[in-house]
């Protein structure tokens, strides 16, 4: 029965163009270029929006922009639920089994470099709370030792940027931190360590003035 | 059971009222909607156009027509009945009727993940020794529980197929069911209630386990929860909203 069913014409080269068109997409995907990782971004664009400028309702935060191998590692320590699997991370849970749609390494290299290709877009002030950004200056030479003076970032030291992030999402994650529902799945170095770095900020008026101080940067 | 091939396993104690009410229905359903097809198709051929008869139009008011339409609808009417009937006696057990608990569970659902809170060794929720998992249940085998379902979200729906329990949870309530598991093993938990677009990725496992395996799992996980709590309390921090 089989046999006569796949004989039909029609059936067969429906089954010839499925196996071309999956063909077609594993070649991209293993050039990780950027229509590739465009036409997945599609996914990306219910909460971090078509642009990239996130969306603080769908807890989603600015990536536009963002350096590919920091977009990258984060996939995939969500992925693999290093990161995302607290009960108390809410936005993580939501990005745990989103990541999960990019089944391949070629993908996650796809998307990762297509976010970086993005205009930075600076994302409005939402927090209410107005730090001192010159007290915040101060703590902030901590951060500056792997985020570098100017927020900008340093692959090495595994920190990314933080000028242009949104104050929303640089307080959520400060908090995250501290309350250890972030930066506490095994293999995660760099969580580890910022877990213990925002122990250096005292209490919530040092994050916010921290915070404004971030905010102040790239201006 | 007709139905027991193409349904799931069954693991909880109305799991077999389900099933058996799914063939009444099954068969109450199949036999009249048989009966109907046999004769559509059989008056279709039958009746089919023939050289030289002419169509012979009805406008089926009169008796004699009617009573075939009449006749049909008694069984009909019976079988709905004992459905109803069938229906609302395994509707109470499940859902109405809230059997007393032996233990009980948290059941938290958001976009898209499940967050289980189970007691720890005082078998009372609430308390530090709480075990808290993510996309995992455990329960212990022949133990009433209830579950307490909540949502931070959107509507979701605790669905647990080999228990045949589907729940709804709607933000700003907590629901409270029950169920009690009859066999030990490993089980799909999905939301069945659509969620968002992550909806599809959001399934979690049931692990039922024997009550020796339960109490070791429990007292292991209740001193680690106690440890992060010891931990947290001796740091007090406001945790995050976001």
């Amino acid at each position: 029965m089989f046999g006569k069913l796949f004989a039909h014409k029609t059936i067969r080269a429906t089954l010839a163009s499925a196996i071309l068109l999956a063909g077609v997409g594993v070649a991209t995907a293993e050039d990780g270029d950027l229509a590739r990782g465009q036409q997945l971004y599609a996914l990306c664009t219910k909460c971090h929006m078509t642009n990239g400028s996130g969306n603080s309702e769908a807890l989603a935060p600015a990536i536009a922009g963002m350096p590919s191998w920091y977009v990258e590692t984060q996939l995939k320590n969500f992925a693999s639920g290093i990161r995302g699997l607290h009960a108390e991370d809410t936005g993580g849970l939501r990005m745990y089994p989103m990541s999960r749609w990019l089944r391949s390494e070629a993908d996650q290299k796809a998307v990762a470099a297509y976010v970086a290709s993005m205009t930075p877009i600076r994302p409005a002030k939402e927090l209410e709370a107005e730090g001192n950004a010159a007290v915040g200056a101060g703590y902030y030479a901590v951060c500056s030792g792997c985020h570098g003076a100017a927020g900008e970032g340093n692959q090495g030291m595994g920190a990314p940027p933080l000028a242009g992030q949104s104050d929303w999402y640089l307080l959520s994650s400060i908090q995250k931190y501290r309350a250890k529902i972030r930066g506490s799945g095994a293999g995660d170095p760099y969580g580890a360590a910022m877990q213990a770095m925002v122990g250096t900020l005292a209490d919530e008026a040092a994050i916010v003035d921290v915070i404004a101080h971030i905010e102040s940067l790239g201006d | 059971m007709i139905l027991d091939s193409l349904l799931p396993a069954t693991a909880s104690t109305y799991a077999a009222d389900i099933d058996q009410l799914f063939d009444v229905i099954t068969l109450l359903v199949m036999l009249p909607f048989s009966v109907a097809c046999y004769l559509f198709f059989s008056f279709i051929f039958r009746f089919r156009a023939k050289d030289g008869e002419k169509a012979m139009y009805i406008t089926g008011t009169e008796h004699r027509y009617m009573k075939w339409i009449h006749r049909a609808h008694y069984p009909v009417l019976t079988f709905d009945l004992i459905i109803v009937v069938m229906a609302v006696n395994v509707w109470y057990d499940v859902k109405q009727d809230l059997p007393e608990k032996e233990s009980e569970v948290r059941v938290i659902a958001q976009q898209w993940a499940w967050t289980f809170v189970h007691p720890g060794l005082d078998n009372t929720l609430g308390t530090a020794d709480d075990i808290t998992k993510v996309n995992e249940l455990h329960v212990s085998k022949d133990t009433l529980y209830h579950f307490k379902l909540e949502s931070l979200d959107v509507l979701h729906n605790f669905s647990v197929p080999v228990f045949r329990l589907k729940q709804d949870a709607i933000p700003g309530r907590v629901i409270t069911g029950w169920f009690e598991p009859t066999v030990t093993g490993e089980h799909d938990i999905q939301c069945a209630e659509i969620c968002g677009i992550g909806h599809g990725l959001m399934p979690a496992r049931i692990k039922i386990k024997g009550a020796a395996e339960y109490a070791k799992w429990v007292e292991r996980e209740s001193a680690l929860a106690l440890a992060r709590h010891m931990e947290e309390t001796s740091q007090p921090l406001e945790i995050a909203q976001r």
